[in-house]
């Protein structure tokens, strides 16, 4: 993982890991394709990049550091620089308004519009900068 | 599921009182109906019948449009982006998202209504372009303008966008009649029923700002539905 984005999510990656365990489950289950679904998060600075996998393994949801050069597949890739998810999940910036700022690319895989992703995944960006809050 | 796209080539005229009217009217006869608010950039639709702050919900692989209660047992389904994205957030789309968001709205919402208002943004800028590709040959039109000058040049450049995407224009409702001179107003009507359209005329009143007046819409609820 590059060194700086690696020290910029410190104080808030155990916290991303451990949301991913504890709390998916009960933000998708108001969505009934929800088990169906997942996500590859792209963070990035002037020097590099990581990623992450969000979604359900075996029934269960989980949230893991993948290979930003090779990650396995997702229904959508959402990609951005890493100070404005530090901004979403700090509640400084609302992750649709990132959307419409042009901060925040959203890429579909599953033929489903990238708006259709965007209005899905905000729920989920609502709950964590909650929760990390 | 017959959409009638309710538009102008000039902001400000009255698209949104217009729509949200028509669409009460309708679901009044027991027409089932839905309001589609494709203003992306300045949503009201949302504020008029008081949807905001919703959480978005799915079935299948579709959104599921609201459900407005519009009183006697009647409903209107609606959808938009205004109750999802944060107040006073100015909405600075690309042509490629914008597109992206209609796309979304008109073909990956679970729409049950026969009929499909959609209140669309002034001009023919790219979401009315889109909006009209996206429909070209099944859409009905419902023009919307001032008994106005420069409405009218603005107007005929929207009609000649509409006609060119092949959708069948209704009418034009001529708003606020009653603030412009009399004698400007016959010459925009003229002017515009020589262009083969049925004009209809909206009296200027401070109550439809934000309220419903449907039984003023009962000749254009004729005449779309015709």
């Amino acid at each position: 993982m590059s060194f700086n984005i690696r020290l910029k999510l410190l104080a808030v990656l155990p916290k991303l890991l451990m949301f991913g365990a504890s709390q998916l489950q009960d933000v998708l289950s108001q969505f009934p394709e929800a088990k169906t679904r997942s996500a590859v998060l792209e963070l990035y600075d002037e020097r590099g990049k990581v990623a992450f996998w969000i979604g359900f393994e075996g029934g269960r949801p989980n949230v893991k550091e993948v290979d930003p050069d090779n990650p396995p597949y997702s229904t959508n890739t959402i990609t951005m620089h890493v100070d404005t998810f530090i901004k979403v999940i700090r509640g400084e910036i609302d992750f649709r308004t990132a959307y419409l700022y042009d901060l925040i690319e959203i890429a579909s895989s599953d033929g489903l519009p990238p708006a259709y992703h965007l209005l899905i995944w905000s729920a989920f960006f609502d709950r964590l900068a909650s929760a990390l809050r | 599921m017959i959409p009638i796209i309710v538009t102008s080539g000039k902001g400000g005229v009255g698209k949104s009182t217009v729509s949200a009217n028509l669409a009460i009217a309708l679901a009044q006869r027991g027409i089932k109906v839905g309001l589609l608010d494709a203003d992306l950039m300045d949503p009201v639709q949302h504020l008029v019948f008081r949807a905001d702050k919703e959480t978005i919900r799915e079935y299948g692989k579709q959104l599921l449009p609201l459900t407005v209660n519009i009183g006697n047992g009647r409903t209107v389904e609606f959808m938009g982006i205004g109750p999802f994205i944060p107040r006073g957030v100015g909405v600075a789309l690309n042509y490629q998202k914008t597109a992206d968001f209609i796309v979304t709205l008109l073909k990956f919402v679970r729409w049950t209504a026969d009929y499909l208002i959609i209140d669309s943004p002034p001009s023919s800028v790219d979401v009315n372009v889109k909006l009209l590709q996206e429909l070209e040959g099944i859409a009905r039109a419902v023009l919307v303008g001032e008994p106005h000058v420069f409405a009218l040049e603005d107007n005929l450049r929207m009609l000649d966008l509409l006609r060119l995407y092949k959708a069948d224009v209704r009418a034009m409702v001529l708003n606020k009649v009653g603030l412009y001179d009399q004698n400007i107003m016959r010459e925009i009507e003229e002017a515009y029923s020589k262009l083969g359209l049925r004009v209809i005329k909206l009296p200027w009143d401070p109550q439809l700002q934000m309220g419903f007046k449907p039984e003023l819409f009962r000749e254009l609820v004729e005449v779309v539905l015709a």
